[in-house]
C-alpha cells in the first residue's frame, strides 16, 4: 500500500506540474505529507497503517479521477468537472456555504432541540408508568410510522413561514427514535436498580433527573443519534422543496442553473458538516457514557 | 422488630409464599435458607415493602409496611450501585435523602468515613464498574449501614463472590452487625448452609413450592467463636447435620412430586 501510495504521490505531482496547476499539486502533495507526518505521532501499528491506507485510497481516487475529467477528458466535464476546478470553488465558495450552514444549522438545531425537549420528558413519563404505556402504544405505533417528509407539503401550507414548516417536519421526525428509545430505556432498568432507589426514599425530582433519566440514557443516545441521522435527512429534503437558502438549497440552485461544479461542491461541503457534527455527537456521547469504560 | 403474621405472597395466581408467620427480634441476626425458587428473596422483598402482600401483613416495629420501608435498607447481590455515579457519590445521594438539613460537606465527610469504614478509603471518584465484585458489595454495604434505618435486608449479598472475598465480606458483616449504638437487627437471604451458621444468630429454613418456614434454629455460639473453631463445635456441628436433613428431604419431597405428575398421580 506505501508502494502504490508513492506512486500515487509523484502521478498526482507530476500531473499537476505539467499542468501548471497549484491546486491539483497541494492535493497531490499536502495530502500525503499531511498522512506521513501523522503516521510520524501514532505509535499503534494498526492505526498507523490504517492512515497509510486511506490515503492511499483517498489519493488513487483522485488521481482517477483527475485522469478521467482532465487533459483528454473521457466523462462530459459539464457533469463532471475536474477536481482542481472543484477545489477551487470549493474555497471560493465557502463563504456562501458557510452562509447557508448558517441557516441550516437554526433549522436543525431548533428542531433537533425541541424534539429532545419532546421525546426524553414525554417518554421518562409513558416509561415509568405502564397504563399511560398501554395508552399511549397504538397511538405511537401509528404515528410513528408515517413517513415526516409527507407532512411537508400540508406543513408548508398551514404554518406561517418555510423555516416554521421545516422544523415542524424535523421534529416531527426526530422525535420518535428518541421517545421510543427513552421508553425502552426507561423499561428496561433493572427491576433491582429501581428496588435500591425506591428504598433510598429519594425526592421525586432527584429519583427522575438522578436515577430514571441516567437509567434510560444509554438508550436515549442510541435515539438521539437515529434522530440525527433523520433530522439531516428531512432538513435537506425540506430545503431541496421550498427554501431560499441553506445547504440543500444551494445544491438545487446550483443544480437548476447546471453549475455541476459547485453542486459537487456543496454535496461535499454537506457531508464535512455532518460529519463534524456526528463526531461531535460521538464525543459527548462518549462523555456522558464514561461511567461503563474500566479502567484498570 | 420485624413480624409478619400468616403472610401469602402471590404472583399471577401462583403461590409463592404460603401462610408465613415468622418474628424477627431487635438485634437478631437471622438467616432466611432455602433452595433457590423456595421464596426467600420474595419474603424479604415484601418485608422491605418492595412488594406487596397477598393476604397477611408485615409489621416493622409495630406498624404495617405499605411501600418501602423507610426503617429498611436493602444489600442486593447486583445493582445495588448505581453505575453512573461514582462510589462516593452513591453513598451521598443515600446520605442527602437521609440527612436534608446536613450541608454537602458534611455529607461528604459521612460518605467517606463510611467508605473507610468498609476498607474502600481510595474509591471515592471511581465509578462502581472500575470496582471489583468484592468492593462493589462493600460499598453497597457502606451505603446500606450509612443511612439511618437499623434494619438490615441483604438479598444473597455474596452470591456472586469468590471465595476469598466471601470470607472477608462475611467477616465484615458480622462484624458491622453490632456497633457503637448496639446490635442492629439483619435479615439474610442465602442458599449456603455454612454462610448461615456462621453468620446466623437465628436460621429459618424455607421449604420450597409454596414457600414456608419448615424449621426455625436458634444458633447462639455463632457470635462466641471465629470461623476455625465455630464449625469445630459439637453444638454447630448437630444444628449443621440437622439442616442438611431438612434440605434434603424437602428436596426428596420436590422431587417425588415431581415424579407423582409424570405418573399422572398428582392433583
Amino acid at each position: 500500500m506505501k508502494i502504490l501510495l508513492v506512486i500515487e504521490f509523484i502521478g498526482l505531482t507530476v500531473a499537476a506540474v505539467w499542468k501548471h496547476d497549484w491546486f491539483a499539486a497541494a492535493g497531490g502533495i499536502l495530502i500525503p505529507a499531511a498522512a506521513l507526518v501523522r503516521t510520524l505521532f501514532v505509535w499503534d501499528k494498526d492505526r498507523r497503517t490504517a492512515i497509510v491506507d486511506v490515503t492511499a485510497v483517498l489519493e488513487g481516487f483522485l488521481l482517477a479521477w483527475q485522469l478521467v475529467t482532465s487533459n483528454r477528458p473521457v466523462l462530459d466535464p459539464v457533469y463532471f468537472p475536474a477536481p482542481d476546478t472543484v477545489l477551487r470553488q470549493f474555497f471560493s465558495e465557502l463563504k456562501d456555504m458557510a452562509h447557508g450552514m448558517l441557516s441550516s444549522l437554526y433549522l436543525l438545531g431548533t428542531a433537533y432541540l425541541l424534539s429532545l425537549a419532546t421525546a426524553i420528558p414525554g417518554g421518562l413519563l409513558i416509561g415509568s408508568s405502564p397504563r399511560l404505556r398501554n395508552a399511549a402504544e397504538p397511538f405511537s405505533k401509528v404515528l410513528s410510522v408515517i413517513p415526516p417528509i409527507v407532512y411537508i407539503p400540508y406543513a408548508i401550507r398551514l404554518l406561517p413561514s418555510f423555516s416554521t414548516a421545516s422544523i415542524f417536519v424535523i421534529w416531527s421526525g426526530a422525535f420518535w427514535p428518541v421517545f421510543a428509545n427513552t421508553v425502552a430505556g426507561v423499561v428496561n432498568i433493572p427491576e433491582t436498580m429501581l428496588d435500591s432507589a425506591r428504598m433510598l426514599h429519594l425526592k421525586r425530582g432527584t429519583f427522575i433527573f438522578r436515577v430514571l433519566l441516567p437509567g434510560a440514557m444509554p438508550s436515549i443516545l442510541t435515539g438521539a443519534s437515529l434522530s440525527l441521522v433523520f433530522s439531516f435527512l428531512l432538513l435537506t429534503a425540506a430545503e431541496l422543496i421550498g427554501a431560499t437558502e441553506g445547504l440543500g438549497w444551494y445544491v438545487k440552485d446550483r443544480a437548476d442553473f447546471g453549475d455541476y461544479a459547485r453542486v459537487i461542491v456543496g454535496i461535499i461541503f454537506i457531508g464535512l458538516v455532518i460529519t463534524a457534527i456526528s463526531a461531535g455527537f460521538k464525543r459527548i456521547e462518549k462523555r456522558i457514557l464514561r461511567y461503563k469504560e474500566v479502567t484498570e | 422488630m420485624i413480624e409478619c403474621r400468616n403472610l401469602s405472597v402471590a404472583f399471577h395466581g401462583k403461590t409463592i409464599l404460603d401462610r408465613i408467620s415468622l418474628t424477627v427480634r431487635d438485634g437478631a441476626f437471622l438467616c432466611l435458607l432455602g433452595q433457590s425458587g423456595c421464596g426467600k428473596s420474595t419474603l424479604l422483598r415484601t418485608f422491605a415493602g418492595l412488594l406487596k402482600a397477598t393476604s397477611g401483613e408485615v409489621l416493622v416495629d409495630g406498624k404495617a409496611v405499605d411501600g418501602p420501608e423507610p426503617a429498611c435498607s436493602v444489600v442486593f447481590q447486583d445493582y445495588s450501585l448505581f453505575p453512573w455515579m461514582t462510589t462516593g457519590k452513591n453513598l451521598m445521594l443515600a446520605l442527602a435523602a437521609s440527612y436534608p438539613q446536613k450541608t454537602k460537606a458534611e455529607i461528604r465527610n459521612l460518605a467517606e468515613s463510611y467508605l473507610e469504614m468498609v476498607g474502600l478509603g481510595g474509591v471515592f471518584n471511581q465509578y462502581p464498574a472500575a470496582l471489583s465484585g468484592g468492593m462493589r458489595q462493600r460499598a453497597a454495604i457502606a451505603r446500606a449501614i450509612a443511612v439511618p434505618s437499623r434494619i438490615l435486608l441483604m438479598d444473597e449479598p455474596f452470591g456472586a463472590l469468590d471465595p476469598v472475598n466471601r470470607a472477608m465480606l462475611q467477616d465484615l458483616v458480622r462484624e458491622l452487625h453490632r456497633d457503637s449504638r448496639g446490635a442492629r437487627t439483619v435479615v439474610f437471604v442465602t442458599h449456603d448452609v455454612d454462610e448461615a451458621l456462621y453468620l446466623g444468630t437465628e436460621i429459618a429454613v424455607l421449604g420450597s413450592s409454596p414457600g414456608r418456614v419448615i424449621a426455625l434454629e436458634e444458633n447462639p455460639v455463632s457470635r462466641q467463636l471465629p470461623r476455625e473453631k465455630l464449625f469445630k463445635d459439637e453444638s454447630v456441628i448437630s444444628l449443621q447435620r440437622k439442616i442438611m436433613e431438612i434440605y434434603r428431604s424437602d428436596m426428596n419431597e420436590k422431587l417425588n412430586l415431581r415424579e407423582s405428575f409424570h405418573s399422572g398421580n398428582g392433583i
